[in-house]
C-alpha cells in the first residue's frame, strides 16, 4: 500500500483515509499531546484564572503581574543563581577532573572506577536528601566527628546552610558530568596529540590547546543539562531544609511548591512556574548562542594557525 | 504539621482492641434490614496510621453489620498529601470523596471558605449531643458559627521533662516560662551530649505553630478583631526574646520539628520539651525511648498572661462536592455518638467528649486523660489563625521568626517585617483594605 493509500470498501464507498506516516507517528504523538502539551495547556490556563474561587474566573494577567511586585520571587531567583553557580562550577571542576583521571590510560582497574562513579547519580534526590541530613547532624552526624566540627548546624546556620545544599547536589551530580565528559575524551582523536607531542607541547598545553577546543560542545551540552537539573532541584532542599534558615534556601522550585500546594495558591504558582521556564529557556539560548560564537571564532583557520 | 505516622505501629494489643471494640459496637447495635435499602458507597480519605483514623477503620467494620448496604472504600495518605488530593479534587469538580479527613490547623479556614467542605448543622440529630463536646472541641470544629467537621483527634501542648534530671538539679517541674528557661540552663550539659530544652525551629510553619503558643502567654496575638496585625507589639518582642533565650540551651539545630524533639527526648539528647500531648506513647515505648518511665508530665509553663497551651484537631468533614451526604453523615454520626464512645475510644480513638473523660473505665485505662482534660480545658481553638490564607501566613511568620532565632535580624526588626507580611496576605485575600 503507497503510503498516501486509503481503503474502498466493497460498496465502492471510500473509507476514511489515514496516510501511513500518522499510523506509525500517531501513538507517540498521542503521548506527547496527553503528557506534555495537554499539562501545559492546562498550566497556562490555571495561570490566567482565580483557581481558588469556585467559578474560577479569567483574571488575564493578574498573575504575572503580581510576579513583577514580588520580593519572595526575586530572593528565591537570587538563592537559585548563586546555588545553581555554586553546584554547576563545583560539579564541572569535579567532573572534568574525574574524567580527566578516568581516561587516563595508565589507571588500574579503570572499569571498577567507571562502575562505582555512577552510583551516586542514580539515588534518588529524596534518598540523597535524607542521607545528607543524617550524615551532617550537629550531634549524631559523622560529618562532624570525621572532620573534629564538633556542633557544627550544617543546615541549620546561615553560614552553611546553602553550602551544605550545594555539596550534596555536587555529590549527586558530579558522576553525570563525569560520565559525559568521559564519554567526550575516549571519543577525541589521537592524531593532534601524537602531533603536538613531537612539537614538545606538555600536558598543560595539550589540554588548553587541544581537549578544551575540541571538548567544547561536550561541555556545552554538559552544562546546559546541569543548568536544567540545578534549576529544577527541589527534593534535596526540601528534605534537607525546607527553605530554611530564614528562607535561605529557598530556590524557586520551593517557592512554587510552596505557593501552590501550601498556601493552595495553583494559580499564582503556574504563573511562576511558566515564567521560570520561559525565563531559563531564553538565558539557556542565549548562553548556548553565545559560547558557539566562540566556539565558531576559536576554530576560524587564523586562530589555529597562530596556536 | 508533622505527620504523626510515627506513633501508629498496629500491634497484637490494637489488633485485639480493635476487634474487641467491633464487637461491642455489634452487640449493642441494632441491625438494619438490608434488602429495604440500595447499596450505597462511601469513600473515606483519611491520616495514614493516625491512631483515629485505625479506630475509624475499626468503627467501620463494625458499621458493616449495623448498615449493610454501605460499602467503604478507604483512601489514606500523610497529611499534605490529603491536602492535595481534596483540593485538586475540589478545583477538578470530581467528587472523589465522601467524608475527608480535615486539619483544625491548617485546613478548616481554606476549606470552610473555598466551599470545600459543606456545614453539617442541619444534619445533626438531636439526640447527637453536640453539648457533650468539650468546649475546646467544639470551639474548634465550629466557623463563624457553622459546624464544618467532627474531631476525630484533639491534642494540646505539654511539659515533658526528665525527672531524675531534674531531681538531680534540685527543682521542682517548672509553672512558669522564666522557672521552665532556668531549668532548662540547670539541666544543660553541652560536654556530655545533653541540652536542657528541645523546641520547633525549622523554619516556616514549624517553629511559628511553636512560637504561637508563647506569643498568647505573653498577651500577644497574631491580628486583631478588625484583621489589623499586632506582631510589631512589646508583647510579641517579649514573647520572641523568650524564645529565642531558652533556645540557647537547645541541641544545636535549627532545623528541629516534632520528630527531631522525639528523638532527642527518646536518645537523652534533651532533657526537657513543650510539646504536643500525643508524644507520651513514644517516649513511653522502652522498645525506642531509653528513658521510658523516666519522664514527667505537666501543664505547659504560664507566661505573663498565663498559659496558654497550643491546641490542634483533626476533623472528618462532609465534601461539598459528595453525592451522598446523607448517607456520609448517617456513619459519621453513628461513630462518633455517645453511645460508641467506648468502643471508639478502646480502637485507639482520641476522646473529644466530655462523658469520656468522666467514664471510670475510661479513666482507669487511661489515668494520662486526667491531666489531658486539664490541659485542653485551657485550649485557645483559634489558636492558628483559621482563615483561607492560614498556611501562608503561619509560614511567612515562621521564616521571620527563624530569621530572628539564627541571628540573621534583631528580633524586632523579624517581628516587624512578619508584621508587614501579614498585613500584605490579608489584604491580598480581602480581609482587610
Amino acid at each position: 500500500m503507497t503510503p498516501a493509500a486509503g481503503v474502498v470498501s466493497r460498496r465502492g464507498a471510500r473509507r476514511i483515509r489515514i496516510p501511513e506516516p500518522w499510523l506509525y507517528l500517531g501513538p507517540a504523538l498521542l503521548w506527547f499531546l496527553m503528557f506534555s502539551v495537554f499539562p501545559l495547556v492546562y498550566t497556562i490556563n490555571m495561570s490566567l484564572r482565580d483557581w481558588g474561587s469556585a467559578d474560577q474566573p479569567f483574571v488575564g494577567l493578574a498573575n504575572y503581574a503580581e510576579m513583577i511586585s514580588d520580593p519572595s520571587l526575586y530572593q528565591s531567583l537570587r538563592t537559585t543563581a548563586i546555588f545553581a553557580l555554586g553546584a554547576i562550577s563545583l560539579s564541572f571542576a569535579l567532573g572534568v577532573a574525574i574524567a580527566l583521571l578516568l581516561a587516563n590510560d595508565d589507571l588500574v582497574c579503570k572499569a571498577f572506577f567507571r562502575s562505582i562513579l555512577i552510583l551516586p547519580y542514580v539515588i534518588s534526590d529524596v534518598v540523597v536528601g535524607i542521607s545528607f541530613r543524617l550524615m551532617f547532624h550537629p550531634i549524631l552526624g559523622v560529618m562532624n566527628y570525621v572532620l573534629g566540627t564538633r556542633g557544627w548546624d550544617w543546615f541549620g546556620s546561615p553560614n552553611l546552610a546553602l553550602t551544605s545544599i550545594i555539596l550534596a547536589v555536587v555529590w549527586h551530580l558530579t558522576p553525570f558530568f563525569t560520565i559525559i565528559l568521559l564519554a567526550g575524551l575516549l571519543s577525541l582523536p589521537k592524531e593532534p596529540y601524537e602531533a603536538a607531542r613531537i612539537d614538545g607541547a606538555g600536558s598543560w598545553r595539550l589540554f588548553r590547546h587541544l581537549t578544551l577546543p575540541m571538548m567544547r560542545p561536550v561541555c556545552q551540552v554538559v552544562l546546559l543539562m546541569g543548568v536544567i537539573d540545578v534549576v529544577k532541584v527541589f527534593a534535596i532542599v526540601f528534605t534537607t531544609t525546607d527553605g530554611g534558615p530564614a528562607r535561605l534556601t529557598e530556590v524557586v522550585g520551593m517557592y512554587v511548591f510552596r505557593t501552590g500546594f501550601r498556601y493552595y495558591r495553583l494559580d499564582y504558582a503556574s504563573a511562576m512556574a511558566l515564567g521560570v521556564v520561559v525565563a531559563v529557556a531564553i538565558l539557556a539560548f542565549l548562553a548556548m548562542r553565545a559560547l558557539s560564537e566562540r566556539a565558531g571564532a576559536a576554530l576560524v583557520p587564523s586562530e589555529v594557525g597562530r596556536r | 504539621m508533622k505527620s504523626l505516622s510515627g506513633q501508629s505501629k498496629i500491634t497484637r494489643r490494637r489488633i485485639l482492641t480493635g476487634t474487641a471494640a467491633t464487637a461491642m459496637v455489634t452487640a449493642t447495635s441494632r441491625p438494619r434490614r438490608a434488602a429495604a435499602q440500595s447499596p450505597v458507597k462511601l469513600s473515606i480519605i483519611g491520616l495514614d496510621g493516625h491512631p483515629s483514623w485505625l479506630a475509624t477503620k475499626a468503627m467501620i467494620e463494625a458499621y458493616r453489620d449495623v448498615a449493610p448496604n454501605v460499602s467503604f472504600e478507604l483512601s489514606q495518605f500523610d497529611l499534605p498529601q490529603i491536602g492535595d488530593k481534596v483540593n485538586l479534587d475540589f478545583q477538578a469538580k470530581k467528587g472523589q470523596y465522601d467524608i475527608v479527613w480535615m486539619n483544625s490547623a491548617s485546613t478548616i479556614g481554606y476549606w470552610s471558605e473555598a466551599g470545600i467542605v459543606v456545614p453539617l448543622d442541619a444534619m445533626v440529630s438531636e439526640s447527637y449531643d453536640l453539648n457533650d463536646f468539650l468546649r475546646l472541641a467544639r470551639g474548634i470544629s465550629t466557623l463563624r458559627g457553622k459546624l464544618y467537621g467532627i474531631p476525630i483527634m484533639i491534642e494540646g501542648r505539654m511539659l515533658v521533662y526528665r525527672k531524675d534530671l531534674l531531681d538531680a538539679a534540685g527543682m521542682k517541674p517548672p509553672t512558669t516560662v522564666d522557672e521552665m528557661t532556668r531549668a532548662a540552663q540547670a539541666m544543660n550539659a553541652p560536654a556530655k551530649n545533653q541540652y536542657g530544652f528541645s523546641q520547633r525551629v525549622r523554619s516556616g510553619g514549624s517553629i511559628a505553630y511553636d512560637w504561637v503558643g508563647w506569643l498568647y502567654s505573653f498577651g500577644g496575638q497574631i491580628y486583631d478583631a478588625k484583621f489589623n496585625p499586632q506582631l510589631a507589639s512589646p508583647e510579641a518582642s517579649a514573647a520572641l526574646e523568650a524564645f529565642v533565650k531558652i533556645n540557647q540551651y537547645s541541641a544545636p539545630s535549627s532545623n528541629r520539628s516534632y520528630g527531631e524533639i522525639v528523638n532527642e527526648l527518646q536518645s537523652g539528647i534533651a532533657a526537657m520539651a513543650n510539646d504536643v500531648t500525643i508524644i507520651t506513647p513514644l517516649l513511653e515505648d522502652g522498645s525506642a525511648s531509653r528513658f521510658a518511665g523516666k519522664f514527667g508530665y505537666a501543664v505547659a509553663p504560664a507566661g505573663p498572661k498565663g498559659p496558654r497551651p497550643e491546641t490542634s484537631s483533626h476533623l472528618l468533614a462532609i465534601s461539598t462536592l459528595s453525592r451522598q451526604r446523607d448517607a456520609a453523615w448517617r456513619f459519621l454520626e453513628w461513630m462518633t455518638s455517645k453511645k460508641n464512645n467506648k468502643p471508639w475510644i478502646f480502637a485507639g480513638g482520641a476522646a473529644f467528649r466530655e462523658s469520656m473523660y468522666n467514664d471510670p473505665a475510661i479513666v482507669a485505662k487511661y489515668p494520662q486523660y486526667t491531666l489531658f482534660k486539664q490541659i485542653l480545658d485551657l485550649g485557645n481553638p483559634d489558636y492558628v489563625p483559621r482563615i483561607k490564607p492560614s498556611a501562608e501566613i503561619m509560614t511567612r511568620l515562621g521564616e521571620q521568626l527563624s530569621s530572628a532565632l539564627v541571628g540573621v535580624k534583631p528580633v524586632n526588626e523579624a517581628l516587624a517585617a512578619a508584621d508587614q507580611q501579614v498585613a500584605s496576605i490579608l489584604k491580598r485575600n480581602g480581609y482587610r483594605t
